[in-house]
């Protein structure tokens, strides 16, 4: 069951257009709730005049900072890990100033979005406009606006790390190879905008929110302390969900405004955002500048490696989880990969009047491996090395006994030598050189990159629990041995799209011994499952399917002591298999349906007078290792047209080891939608502010995400280590999350890649997204 | 996203929407395909009083061809633009274009009436009526007029249309022996609105072996307009000769050509660039790439 490509248990219906999604829902009474936005990226607000707006047909209400803060609470996205963050705080509508533009003003309540919008049109605010930081450069200016009195220099938040000896590694090195990266500003774009349905019922005290998110159980926390409720009177439920990629793992100010609102009003309210207001309003992130080193002797030894990193947040730190993440991918995985005598790492997060940064598919690591892997391919030219033999010359040996990273990561034993080999294997270089001549002769440039990439999954509480986050780590699953023979449950895994309810339910079915027909999971609302961390950091399948095993080997064990009873057998003896009990000599003629049957309407004729219970939980999270890591290394190819500067990517390709594969259906679908953003954001998606402030990229005509024909051919091969194909099905078996890999590595294998391409015309580039206009600058500097 | 409040009309007859268009003139916008108004409406960027429907007016619809020139009602759809015979025998550079029209969702709905009245500068019809010399028809109550492509691109989505007229449909000279055409469009992704892109049509000179070449660049500027310059070098040179000379000459005369007319010097650059791909395609009668449909 476990390595068999089912389809995800919901395709079906989405794709025959039968989804539920947030707007879908039919709630008797809702309201529609809409924002008026700042135009501004930073201004006083002087005077806001809301009476034509209150007295627009078909509106309810009109609420203002003020008038929110009656029922909800502001927040600072602190982090006790880092106590010297500066985090200042946040309110759910501005007050007396906005700080980035589509911040929300004023939140309208009516009978329909459009008589909201007509309304919004009625509200007369006064602004001041101030002096914006619309860059990295401005946030750091000598001279530059300050966005936050408590912090001056418009640093949130530096971190470090720095081993001994590194700048004498460095005066004494060979070589040293340096570049400075720029990465874009991204968003994740899901194809179903944020949205929710917030319902307070005065008489218990209690909220309902339908929402469209990945983590109910930390919204439930989040609602509950913002809104000074009981948490155990706060419930969240996720219908179907169109996408999340970190998106809709925040926690929004304007969501919280519309669950006080429905607290004021006593009534439903939905707010479902619009694209346009969609793109100033979703979490945005990368926005990086780095300026890195690395070490070497003549030999292709690589020594030390040095990153210098300035991340470009919002205004404010991301409640609740920080916006520490970003940098600390940086300080973990620069250099990783490799076997560095040193290293240091520095991530600056500066605060800025662009939207608000966060959490998207990814988070800091690809920056360090774009970072990383071009400085690899940097070197390699200036040595006048192979780019193969050079990473498999320095790759890193992690596990048990040995050293941890130059920078001090302890990692798991990592693969990454059968990576490169099977993705050479698949695309043996001298086939890729023939293809690069042949396209340089038609008139093109053309080039190939790789990148090695490490993705930290299925984090343990090490960072959110001891920085006082209530972030959960663990995942839950309570299972039930139905009167047809068939296993229902509630897990707290949270679907949108990616199939992790299949993957668990593979689990439990092979676990208890079904077929996966014979497994329904509920997932998404917090009244039946556990409180459990949902979808974020590759955590999903590696803990929620954890947990699924815990519970299905302990109700295996109840339906087989039953079993045994009636059978008159020891259970040792005994298995489930296909639903049957089986023993050595095959089917014992009982199956789960008579048992089940037993069991729920006859437990009198059970033996031994025991009671059934025949129902099962289990909750998992790692204790054991802060995180669960895989690796692998990707494989681009481009071709460049010198005269347009358009970039075409040919072929994508990834050897990937990620422990047990589930689903290689769904890991090889997580891949390639994971690689599609990674190149969108090498090659067309960027959100741009001008120095101003003002949002220039504000629709998906110019905000540009690939299409499918735009997609090159993305071919996935897993790695296998001997032994882990047959896993014990009395152990744990070791899965690592793949939710983000593909991301992690893509743009890195794109942008070496282009390089590999400008090379014979003395050109580099390394800045994405890698647009045509910059790839003609830097083929024409003169221009 | 949801427009603000506007009157709507359904037109059953070009009579019609003549008689509403007089009534409410600068007033009133015109609905057809829909596949620009109304994202304009839901983003609140056009503010009508007044929605005039067109869409399902009957009598033009028509593609009809006589002895010298091929007539386009104004609602006839992109996608028919693309597919249609008659189009692919008598104006065939219009079939190529209209491949390159957005998506085939928005090709299915939208209309040859609604892109060339729009005047967007980065569409690609506006460049083929200019190399092609369309005479566009323009109805209002006062009568009908006819009015020649380059006298009809204005600015940026603006147009010679008064308020009260409504573009019923073009007229262009067919395709006859001897002619040729290149189009080269060069975009991010298919279907995005183009960086730059060139039309070229050569029409052969009757009686001579000489040709006239008309160049249309879109996408470069503010309005989609004809490179002289570049027209030039190619009239006064068989396509036989059109050599890497002479298209590296006919790259820097295109970015002459817009120098005052190009948004920036990398939109002049790729706009010399598509004018340098399309004559060789023209020359060598090359096939565009096949994008999927």
């Amino acid at each position: 069951m476990t390595g068999h490509p089912a389809p995800g248990l919901r395709w079906r219906r989405l794709l025959a257009g039968r989804g539920r999604y947030l707007a879908d829902l039919a709630v008797k009474g809702a309201r529609e709730a809409v924002f008026l936005r700042s135009p501004h990226a930073h201004a006083d607000i002087l005077s806001i005049n809301v009476t034509a707006a209150r007295d627009a047909p078909g509106i309810d209400a009109v609420f203002l900072h003020d008038d929110l803060s009656k029922v909800l609470k502001p927040w600072r996205g602190t982090h006790g890990l880092f106590p010297g963050m500066a985090a200042p705080e946040q309110s759910a509508l501005a007050g007396k100033r906005v700080r980035h533009v589509g911040e929300p003003v004023a939140i309208v309540i009516g009978e329909s979005r459009s008589a909201c919008e007509d309304a919004l049109e009625l509200i007369d605010v006064d602004y001041e406009p101030l002096p914006a930081v619309g860059d990295i450069e401005a946030a750091l200016a000598e001279d530059g606006v300050p966005i936050h009195a408590e912090a001056p220099g418009n640093v949130c938040l530096e971190a470090e790390k720095r081993s001994a000896g590194v700048d004498a590694a460095f005066a004494a090195a060979e070589l040293v190879v340096e570049a400075e990266f720029c990465f874009g500003r991204h968003t994740g774009i899901p194809l179903e905008p944020r949205g929710l349905i917030a319902e307070y019922e005065p008489g218990e005290g209690s909220l309902t929110v339908h929402h469209s998110h990945q983590c109910p159980a930390a919204m439930q926390e989040a609602f509950a302390e913002l809104l000074g409720l009981d948490a155990h009177r706060v419930r969240i439920v996720c219908p179907d969900v169109g996408g999340g990629f970190g998106i809709k793992q925040q926690v929004y100010a304007d969501e919280m405004a519309v669950a006080a609102a429905a607290r004021l009003l006593a009534r439903p309210v939905r707010f479902v955002a619009d694209r346009l207001e969609s793109m100033a309003s979703d979490i945005q992130a990368r926005h990086h500048r780095v300026r890195g080193r690395l070490a070497l002797d003549r030999a292709g030894r690589m020594l030390a490696m040095d990153a210098d990193d300035i991340h470009a947040i919002g205004p404010y730190s991301q409640y609740p989880r920080s916006s520490a993440g970003e940098g600390r991918a940086v300080l973990s995985l620069t250099g990783a990969p490799y076997a560095l005598d040193e290293a240091a790492a520095r991530s600056r997060a500066v605060f800025t009047n662009m939207g608000m940064s966060g959490h998207y598919r990814g988070v800091g690591h690809p920056i360090a491996t774009a970072v990383t892997e071009g400085l690899v391919d940097l070197a390699a030219r200036q040595l006048g090395a192979d780019p193969w033999d050079l990473r498999r010359r320095n790759f890193a040996t992690y596990g048990k006994d040995c050293a941890p990273s130059a920078l001090g990561v302890s990692f798991e034993h990592l693969p990454f030598a059968a990576c490169i080999d099977v993705l050479e294997a698949h695309h043996p270089r001298d086939a890729l050189h023939a293809w690069r001549g042949a396209a340089r002769e038609r008139g093109l440039l053309a080039g190939y990159g790789l990148a090695v990439f490490i993705e930290m999954t299925a984090r343990g509480p090490a960072f959110y629990g001891d920085g006082n986050v209530r972030i959960s780590t663990r995942d839950y699953c309570t299972l039930r041995l139905e009167p047809n023979g068939s296993i229902a449950g509630h897990a707290s895994v949270t679907e949108q799209g990616q199939g992790v309810e299949t993957g668990v339910a593979q689990i439990v079915a092979e676990t208890v011994g079904v077929p996966l027909d014979k497994v329904r999971l509920v997932t998404g609302d917090t009244d039946s499952a556990g409180h459990g961390g949902g979808t974020w950091g590759s955590r999903s399948l590696a803990i929620g399917g954890s947990a699924g095993a815990e519970a299905a080997r302990t109700l295996r064990a109840e339906i087989v002591e039953i079993a045994a009873g009636l059978l008159q057998r020891v259970p040792a003896e005994l298995d489930i298999q296909d639903g049957e009990i089986v023993d050595q000599n095959g089917p014992s003629g009982l199956g789960l349906a008579e048992i089940a049957t037993l069991a729920h309407f006859r437990p009198h004729e059970l033996p031994g007078g025991c009671q059934p219970r025949l129902v099962a939980s289990a909750s998992f999270g790692p204790l054991d290792a802060p995180f669960r890591a895989g690796c692998g290394v990707q494989l681009s190819c481009v071709e460049v047209d010198p005269e347009t500067g358009l970039v075409r990517p040919v072929r994508h390709a990834v050897a990937h080891y990620c422990g047990l594969v589930v689903n290689p259906l769904l890991v090889d679908g997580q891949f390639k939608g994971g690689v599609a953003q990674g190149l969108g954001a090498a090659l067309t998606e960027e959100l741009l502010y001008d120095s101003e402030g003002q949002l220039l990229t504000g629709s998906l005509a110019e905000y540009r995400v690939p299409m499918a024909v735009e997609t090159p051919d993305i071919t996935v091969h897993h790695v296998h280590l001997p032994g882990e194909d047959n896993p014990d099905r009395e152990a744990l078996p070791r899965y690592a999350g793949v939710g983000e890999a593909g991301t992690v590595g893509a743009s890195a294998a794109l942008l070496n890649a282009v390089n590999d391409a400008l090379a014979p015309e003395s050109a580099a580039l390394w800045r994405i997204p890698a647009s045509p206009q910059r790839v003609l600058a830097a083929l024409d500097p003169e221009e | 996203m949801t427009p603000a409040p506007f009157e709507y009309i359904r037109a059953e007859t070009v009579e019609e929407a003549l008689a509403a268009l007089a009534e409410y003139g600068d007033e009133a916008a015109i609905l057809a395909g829909g596949q620009s108004l109304v994202p304009m409406l839901a983003m609140r960027l056009a503010r009508p009083a007044v929605v005039i429907d067109i869409g399902s007016l009957a009598g033009l619809d028509h593609v009809a061809r006589d002895d010298r020139a091929v007539s386009v009602g104004a609602l006839v759809r992109h996608r028919r633009m693309e597919l249609d015979a008659e189009i692919a025998r008598a104006l065939p550079v219009f079939a190529e274009a209209a491949r390159f029209v957005a998506t085939p969702a928005i090709r299915n709905a939208g209309t040859v009436g609604g892109a060339l009245a729009l005047g967007d500068p980065a569409a690609e019809y506006p460049a083929v009526a200019l190399a092609l010399e369309a005479r566009l028809r323009l109805a209002s109550t006062r009568g009908e007029r006819c009015v020649d492509a380059a006298d009809f691109f204005i600015g940026a989505m603006e147009t010679a249309a008064a308020p009260d007229e409504l573009l019923i449909g073009i007229e262009i000279d067919a395709a006859a022996p001897g002619d040729g055409f290149g189009f080269y469009e060069i975009a991010e992704r298919r279907g995005d609105y183009a960086l730059a892109g060139a039309v070229i049509v050569r029409r052969a000179e009757t009686g001579t072996a000489g040709a006239r070449v008309r160049v249309a660049i879109f996408g470069a500027g503010e309005v989609a307009c004809l490179a002289e310059g570049a027209a030039a070098i190619l009239s006064d040179a068989p396509a036989p000769a059109w050599d890497a000379g002479l298209l590296q000459a006919v790259k820097d005369a295109t970015r002459d050509d817009l120098r005052d007319l190009a948004l920036d010097a990398f939109h002049a650059r790729l706009a010399g660039v598509a004018v340098a791909r399309a004559a060789r395609q023209l020359a060598e009668g090359e096939p565009n790439e096949r994008r999927a449909a």
